[in-house]
């Protein structure tokens, strides 16, 4: 990659429409052309654009015309009267401003599309898909498991949507939850949606399990197991109660279809940490999937969940590891360091809600160290706690930079944990990015 | 599924880039479905899917030369289909390299530390 560049198109080039039809209607704003270096003659197309380094073409197929130059490459935009298009940047990134209206052009003035793909267009295909594969009016019963983040909670609305009271929610609460966040899935689930909704309180059962334990795998091992022993019997406890379940939903999105079926390693890349998705499928049920986001990206997700009337805090909600809280717990975790912790976390959230920036960051939490180090409160010596506060801003979640807050915020939110918190008397802001630290902490 | 509507779609080709989901999500965001395909996916493939109406093809980027021994190279009817197709970076010199033209290898210089796309 080399920085961005001054596209020139051939002023004979334009002259054929036919063939210059990937560029038609483009042009610079007025901020791009002060900056770009000065035009020559005549009054071509000048835009930025972000270039790719490597081969380039230096005799055209046959029928194939230039359409566009840079300084440094001769041949950076081909094409032919057919429709084939080739072009040495990348229209795909940000860097290149116009890059969204030549994919347009690409579609609409040389594809010939109908712009079909839309959220009405998608939620009724995957309605009619679910209505198709479960049946309507049917007996047939699906179950679908609730994490209390945006895919599970969007697929149930999909199958719900579809085939109404045949689905059953199920919400385990681990202990390991957020604050509210159980009392906000059964407000929204049953009470505005009135979609049916069990929820099992098994925190006993994690906490008792977890007890002692501090290697974080084993953590996570042990809430996997639970979960899916937690679920199958929920699952047994509804199948005496309103006969077999047959099916199970669950928000597999399609970056997970690509990468399980991609031939290409780099997306398999090594695994750091066992990922334990809620709501996976316990492996000896005799459930069939069904799996409504299995061909959606996130944020066409995001957009349905707020067409179906998913609240907007919670699809725009930032990803929460399965193990939960356990694994912002260093060390083992019990009923106590779980409420200091739930307390501390409400408090960052809150005050980056506040500042107005919660949708920036890709991230942000609190994490309970097992630190303790001296401190005063009033005229009192005080040894107790450190909190650390993480809040990453990231695309993708495979590489992520602290977030650079502002030192008001971060005032704000220290002073409030200390005051508020029992068993809190620092607090430390993490300034690690990703690599070489992972964002969750264990 | 024969009840199913076959739904216009442009497939991306995926050569490597770290951009082609990038690719395919651009496309939905402009209204028109599209389907992230491995590199070797054949025109043949393709037709059997009952769910797509294929209205052209995008070849992504990659880490590859034309030259390398390796390199992967688009399904040659994908070329001779008639349906319109968008080469990028790597994908505009597979273009080059399929149809008849030809690709000079660039002088490896500091390309710093993305990929060639």
């Amino acid at each position: 990659m080399s920085p961005p560049a001054t596209l020139e198109t051939l002023a004979q080039a334009a002259l054929d429409e036919q063939l210059f039809r990937i560029f038609e209607g483009i042009g610079a704003t007025p901020a791009q052309t002060n900056p770009l270096d000065q035009p020559h003659t005549h009054n071509p197309l000048r835009i930025p654009v972000w270039m790719s380094h490597g081969d380039s073409v230096d005799r055209l197929p046959p029928g194939f015309s230039v359409l566009a130059s840079t300084e440094s490459n001769p041949v950076t935009a081909i094409a032919n009267a057919q429709g084939m298009v080739g072009l040495q940047f990348h229209p795909e990134v940000s860097h290149t401003p116009q890059g969204k209206d030549i994919l347009r052009n690409f579609l609409y003035r040389i594809c010939l599309c109908n712009p079909t793909w839309t959220t009405a267009s998608v939620i009724d295909e995957a309605v009619e898909r679910i209505r198709q594969r479960v049946g309507k009016n049917s007996k047939e019963r699906v179950i679908c498991g609730l994490s209390g983040g945006v895919d599970s909670a969007v697929a149930a609305l999909l199958v719900h949507r579809a085939v109404g009271d045949q689905l059953t929610c199920v919400f385990v609460d681990t202990g390991c939850m957020r604050a509210g966040e159980r009392e906000q899935v059964v407000d929204t689930f049953a009470r505005h949606l009135h979609i049916l909704l069990a929820v099992v309180d098994a925190h006993q059962r994690f906490l008792s399990k977890l007890a002692g334990v501090s290697d974080p795998e084993q953590k996570r091992k042990i809430i996997g197991a639970e979960f899916i022993r937690v679920f199958e019997e929920e699952a047994s406890r509804l199948e005496e109660q309103g006969g077999p379940i047959t099916f199970l939903a669950q928000g597999t999105l399609y970056p997970d279809v690509i990468e399980s079926t991609s031939h290409d390693t780099a997306a398999t890349a090594t695994r750091i940490k066992t990922h334990h998705n809620v709501g996976g499928l316990p492996e000896d049920m005799n459930l069939q999937l069904v799996e409504p986001l299995r061909m959606l990206f996130k944020d066409e997700v995001r957009e349905i969940g707020l067409a179906l009337g998913l609240p907007e805090e919670w699809v725009w909600r930032h990803p929460f590891p399965g193990p939960g809280l356990a694994i912002r717990i260093i060390g083992p975790v019990d009923e106590q360091k779980l409420e200091t912790l739930r307390a501390a976390d409400a408090i960052v959230i809150e005050e980056i809600r506040r500042a107005g920036i919660y949708r920036e960051l890709g991230q942000a939490f609190a994490v309970l160290t097992p630190l303790q180090s001296v401190g005063v409160m009033g005229d009192l010596r005080t040894y107790s706690n450190v909190v650390a506060v993480r809040a990453v801003t990231t695309g993708d979640f495979m590489t992520a930079d602290w977030a650079r807050l502002s030192p008001e915020l971060l005032a704000r939110i220290s002073h409030r944990i200390v005051n508020e918190v029992p068993g809190v008397n620092r607090v430390v802001y993490d300034i690690t990015s990703k690599p070489p630290a992972t964002i969750e902490w264990e | 599924m024969q009840t199913q509507e076959r739904r216009q779609a442009i497939i991306v080709l995926d050569f490597g880039s770290q951009y082609s989901r990038l690719i395919t999500r651009r496309v939905r965001e402009l209204h028109v479905y599209s389907e992230l395909v491995p590199a070797t996916t054949t025109l043949a493939q393709l037709q059997e899917q009952p769910h797509l109406d294929i209205r052209g093809f995008i070849l992504s980027g990659g880490p590859a030369s034309v030259y390398d021994e390796q390199a992967p190279l688009c399904d040659p009817a994908i070329l001779t289909s008639g349906l319109p197709v968008l080469g990028i970076c790597y994908g505009m010199q597979l273009l080059a390299h399929q149809l008849g033209g030809h690709v000079a290898p660039r002088h490896s210089g500091n390309t710093g530390p993305g990929s060639p796309g």
